[in-house]
């Protein structure tokens, strides 16, 4: 489903060249549970922007689904993405001026799908994920671990074939992080592809595989 | 799709009010300035176009050039427009009209009214003007003498109906007149009323007689408004040509027996109103105002745009992240693109229909505040709201989208909160540079609303020759009375120790008086000029404290004053150019008795009236009274008792001096206090785009005055260092408004013959009105962030 070939990303401040990510190759199958570790700094994130399409490369390849996807304007990148993907954050990333059903919707809403069906889509997963009784509130009325399950609701809403998660448990404790993998696992077992940034060697034991990082280099 | 992203545009303004309230309040503000200057500028701009002829129809005036003396006569002899038609075949059709002097009094029934713009018209005045018939018919409406034709409003007035068909009136305590047709009102913004024509044939039959005459001076003598109506592809250029082959066939006798050559001024009906005042013509508007309320109301525009560029900007930085997430989930630039202009329109909106009741809340204290027909416009926006409204719409999104676009290509900085730092310092120029024009645009409007207010009360206050205080003008309209009458209300007046004086003038400041001309010897040449005639017995110049630059005062004991005597203002010396040592002068067989200081009669917009006094009482003028007393009710109701007894079935007018002088500014009065309000409004705007400014400034600068005072900054530096800043966008603005100021002013006080000089102080004045306004808009954020604990700001970053 993804490959990258000689990936690298560098930053440019005050004459300083940084490479977050270097001459990275990898591939991850369709329906594989890929965790990315590695210190700070070591380009985790940067990798998983990247593999979302939220940053271009400076140099090397991506293909998504057979697609290469150099030199795509910010539009087809957008494109690409919103059909194929779902993202969580750690700290959920919700709109805080709109209600958790309208923020579960919002993939569906820029998709162009009509208000009816979309509103009957996330009422169904809100129900699923036991957050129908929350639909009407706004995030800040929320615990953290229901706004990240709203968030999860979210990035699902609209079955992309990869979830992209950066450190999702990062800020639940440990009752709610659990919840959460196992939202994840079976989003997995239900045919999702999942790449996940995480620090926490148990949340990686959830994954097929463990990306290794270290100064934007893959170690294993 | 459309409601949800109306749904979210709206939470979005919920959930800032600080920047959807300040927003909506500068576009308010705004939008009601601009559709108040804009119903005011276009009752201005139709001025005497409801008649479906207006832009075929002409007034002719003629410039008559003596040496030395030019004067523009908007009444010209009765033979003039008759016999042009005849002569030029692009006229299809002329009409006139023959004013009274003064107001005339009509009696309906039992009821008796003064009525202003009477005239007599010729049978072919509804060809040229097709006013609309309730009652009558046009065609035989003024055929013969006798006959009369009111507006429905006078009718309802008179007759308590509009049919008022074959009902009588009586003109002047005269002439019998019957109603022959009714018409519909013509609005208020035409020049000549024609609310009561009467027939031409009801004048005196010697005066007809005397106007079918064909001799040369029936052309020149001024008594009739004569307008044209042009065939529909003819062109004015066509009577232009024609004109001098007429003048020298029918005008030119009289012409070179007076030594002066006619000029024949063409106006357009709707320019009619704003050309310069003429001798004899009806008061006139000043276009040079609309230009500037116009570009009061553009300026409004502008600085509330600015203002919301300015919030706009400052709500950015609080809302990227959110930006970010929509465009993680998917949003395209033009998702975007759509909610941000669901937003601006909906504050647009929303703006347009609070500036929308504030106006009809306001237009009825506007019309109290400026008491004079020229507001009482009703208020056409319908096009005009939309056409404003898109022109808004198009001017907020273009600079959305510029905002948006400079940040939009950077997801997951906008995810964290990030604009980029060059985007950062982009925005903040952008509102640095915005901020500095709303100032600039303020202190144009601020130091132009100074000036003018000046210019108007130094015309209130300028030294006109006379006192103005506690002076009551009554009314005098004894014709048929003997004049003795007039003497003897006059010595019962004084008998009042209310009453300190009371004097007989035929006409007060302001007035249009009667002419004469004068054989003058200019350098061993003869030369005729024309002068104001001023009718006073000889307790006028003592009542009026008129002061004698030479010689005397007119004496009832001597036989000769009433017919050899004149007393001349300032104004007449200079222009009959008689030197020193006047009163050894004789003009003809008259001698001039005494020579006023000053005695300027006439607006000053325009160069002193030269004015020749005569010493006569005549039964129409005014019996001036100063009064003794506080008491004005008092001294009022004697006045009135006494003058009814004297003058039954008369209707007791009365004015004051004081005002009839402030009269004659009215217009300028009115303007200025416009201009003044919105100078306020223009300032208040700019300071809430200010305030948002400000809040988000020091946001970015909380850290530095954290370091700056951990190391020892003390709370004035900080404040003095905020304050620097705006110092300096006061110093640009200035700096751009001079240039543009000096222009505008220059330009306007051309319109006044007697000028204050540029007054420099109200350039610094204007910057120090602005500076005020700007420090207390922003003295309560920057001393919040004066005031902060060092160790809090830091940690904020």
């Amino acid at each position: 489903m993804i490959q990258t070939h000689h990936l690298t990303k560098s930053f440019h401040t005050d004459e300083i060249e940084t490479n977050a990510v270097k001459d990275l190759t990898l591939e991850i199958e369709q329906g594989e549970f890929v965790a990315i570790m590695g210190p700070s700094g070591c380009g985790k994130t940067t990798l998983l922007n990247l593999l979302g399409l939220m940053e271009k490369p400076s140099s090397g390849n991506y293909a998504f689904e057979g697609i290469q996807t150099e030199g795509f304007s910010e539009k087809r990148m957008t494109r690409l993405r919103r059909g194929n993907m779902g993202f969580i954050f750690q700290n959920y990333n919700l709109v805080e001026e709109l209600t958790i059903t309208e923020n579960v919707e919002l993939p569906l809403f820029f998709a162009g799908m009509p208000r009816k069906a979309r509103r009957k889509h996330a009422e169904d997963i809100l129900h699923r994920l036991k957050l129908s009784h929350r639909a009407k509130h706004y995030p800040r009325q929320l615990s953290g671990g229901q706004q990240q399950r709203v968030a999860f609701a979210r990035a699902i809403i609209h079955r992309p074939k990869l979830l992209l998660a950066d450190e999702p448990t990062g800020n639940l404790d440990s009752k709610n992080g659990t919840l959460l993998l196992d939202l994840l696992n079976e989003h997995n077992r239900s045919g999702g592809t999942i790449v996940m940034v995480t620090h926490s060697i148990k949340d990686a034991s959830c994954a097929h595989r463990v990306i290794q990082l270290r100064d934007g280099k893959m170690m294993n | 799709m459309i409601r949800t992203y109306i749904s979210i545009a709206f939470k979005y303004l919920v959930r800032q009010p600080s920047y959807s309230v300040l927003s909506i309040l500068g576009f308010s503000l705004a939008f009601a300035s601009v559709f108040f200057i804009y119903s005011h500028v276009s009752y201005q701009n139709s001025y005497d176009k409801h008649v479906p002829t207006w832009n075929r129809v002409y007034r002719l005036s003629g410039a008559i050039n003596l040496p030395n003396n030019e004067n523009i006569h908007a009444l010209l002899g009765p033979r003039l427009s008759p016999v042009m038609k005849e002569e030029i075949p692009a006229i299809v059709q002329v009409t006139r009209l023959f004013p009274f002097e003064e107001k005339c009094i009509i009696q309906a029934g039992s009821q008796v009214f003064f009525e202003e713009q009477v005239y007599y018209a010729d049978s072919t005045v509804f060809e040229v003007f097709p006013l609309q018939f309730m009652y009558g018919t046009p065609g035989e409406a003024l055929l013969t003498a006798g006959q009369v034709v009111i507006a429905e409003s006078i009718a309802m007035k008179y007759f308590g109906t509009a049919d008022a068909i074959g009902k009588q009136l009586k003109l002047n305590n005269e002439k019998t007149l019957e109603v022959t047709g009714v018409t519909r009102d013509l609005p208020d913004n035409v020049h000549h009323k024609m609310h009561i024509l009467l027939s031409m044939k009801s004048l005196n039959p010697a005066i007809l007689e005397q106007m079918e005459s064909g001799e040369s001076e029936n052309y020149w003598r001024p008594s009739a408004y004569h307008f044209i109506l042009l065939g529909e592809h003819n062109s004015i250029e066509e009577v232009k040509a024609v004109f001098p082959s007429f003048y020298d066939k029918y005008m030119a006798e009289f012409g070179n027996f007076l030594k002066a050559d006619f000029q024949l001024i063409i106006t357009a009906l709707p320019d009619l109103h704003f050309t310069p005042q003429y001798s004899y013509d009806l008061p006139k508007g000043n276009r040079s105002y609309r230009y500037l309320l116009m570009a009061a109301g553009i300026f409004l525009l502008l600085i509330a745009l600015l203002n919301y560029i300015n919030l706009l900007s400052a709500s950015m930085a609080s809302r990227t992240r959110s930006l970010g997430i929509f465009k993680i989930n998917g949003a395209e630039r033009s998702h975007v693109y759509k909610l941000l202009i669901a937003e601006s329109l909906m504050i647009i909106l929303m703006s347009a229909g609070i500036a929308w009741f504030l106006l009809t809340g306001v237009e009825v204290w506007f019309r109290e505040q400026f008491d004079g027909t020229q507001l009482n416009s009703g208020f056409r926006t319908g096009s005009f709201l939309v056409l404003i409204l898109i022109v808004f719409a198009a001017f907020t999104l273009s600079f959305l989208l510029s905002v948006i676009s400079r940040v939009y290509g950077q997801p997951i900085r906008l995810l964290k909160g990030e604009a980029g730092q060059f985007s950062k310092r982009r925005l903040y120029g952008l509102v640095k540079g915005s901020i500095i024009l709303q100032f600039t645009l303020s202190v144009i409007l601020i130091i132009s609303s100074l000036l003018i207010t000046r210019q108007v009360q130094y015309l209130l206050k300028a030294d006109v020759g006379y006192t103005t205080d506690n002076i009551l003008q009554v009314k005098l309209h004894a014709e048929g009375l003997p004049v003795d009458k007039i003497l003897s209300f006059k010595q019962e007046l004084k008998k009042s120790p209310m009453v300190r004086e009371a004097a007989y003038s035929s006409n007060v400041p302001g007035e249009a008086m009667g002419t004469a001309h004068f054989k003058i010897d200019v350098d061993g040449q003869e030369a005729s000029k024309i002068v104001s005639l001023l009718a006073i017995d000889a307790d006028y110049l003592p009542l009026m404290e008129m002061k004698f630059r030479e010689g005397r005062n007119f004496d009832r004991d001597r036989p000769t004053d009433p017919q050899g005597g004149i007393i001349l203002n300032e104004a007449c010396i200079v222009f009959l150019g008689l030197g020193d040592k006047l009163t050894d002068k004789r003009i003809g067989n008259i001698e001039i008795l005494g020579v006023l200081e000053s005695g300027k009669y006439n607006s000053l917009h325009d160069q002193s009236r030269p004015v020749a006094m005569y010493f006569q009482t005549g039964n129409r003028g005014y019996m001036n009274v100063k009064l003794n007393t506080a008491d004005i009710g008092g001294a009022l109701d004697y006045i009135r008792k006494n003058y009814e007894a004297f003058f039954e079935n008369i209707p007791f007018e009365y004015s004051f001096l004081d005002q009839t002088v402030e009269e004659m500014y009215r217009n300028d009065i009115n303007q200025s206090k416009l201009l003044g309000i919105f100078t306020f409004l223009s300032i208040l705007i700019a300071n809430i785009g200010l305030f948002g400014l400000v809040a988000l400034l020091n946001r970015k600068r909380i850290r530095e005055i954290g370091i700056r005072k951990v190391n020892g900054a003390q709370k004035w530096q900080i404040v003095a260092l905020l304050g620097r800043q705006l110092l300096l966008w006061v110093g640009m603005a200035l700096l751009l408004a001079i240039p543009v100021t000096w222009y505008i002013s220059t330009l306007w006080l051309q319109n006044f013959a007697t000028r204050i000089n540029f007054p420099w102080w109200i350039i610094p004045l204007g910057g120090l009105i602005i500076l005020c306004t700007a420090l207390l808009t922003t003295s309560f954020i920057t001393l919040r962030a004066a005031n902060r604990n060092p160790t809090e700001t830091l940690r904020y970053e």
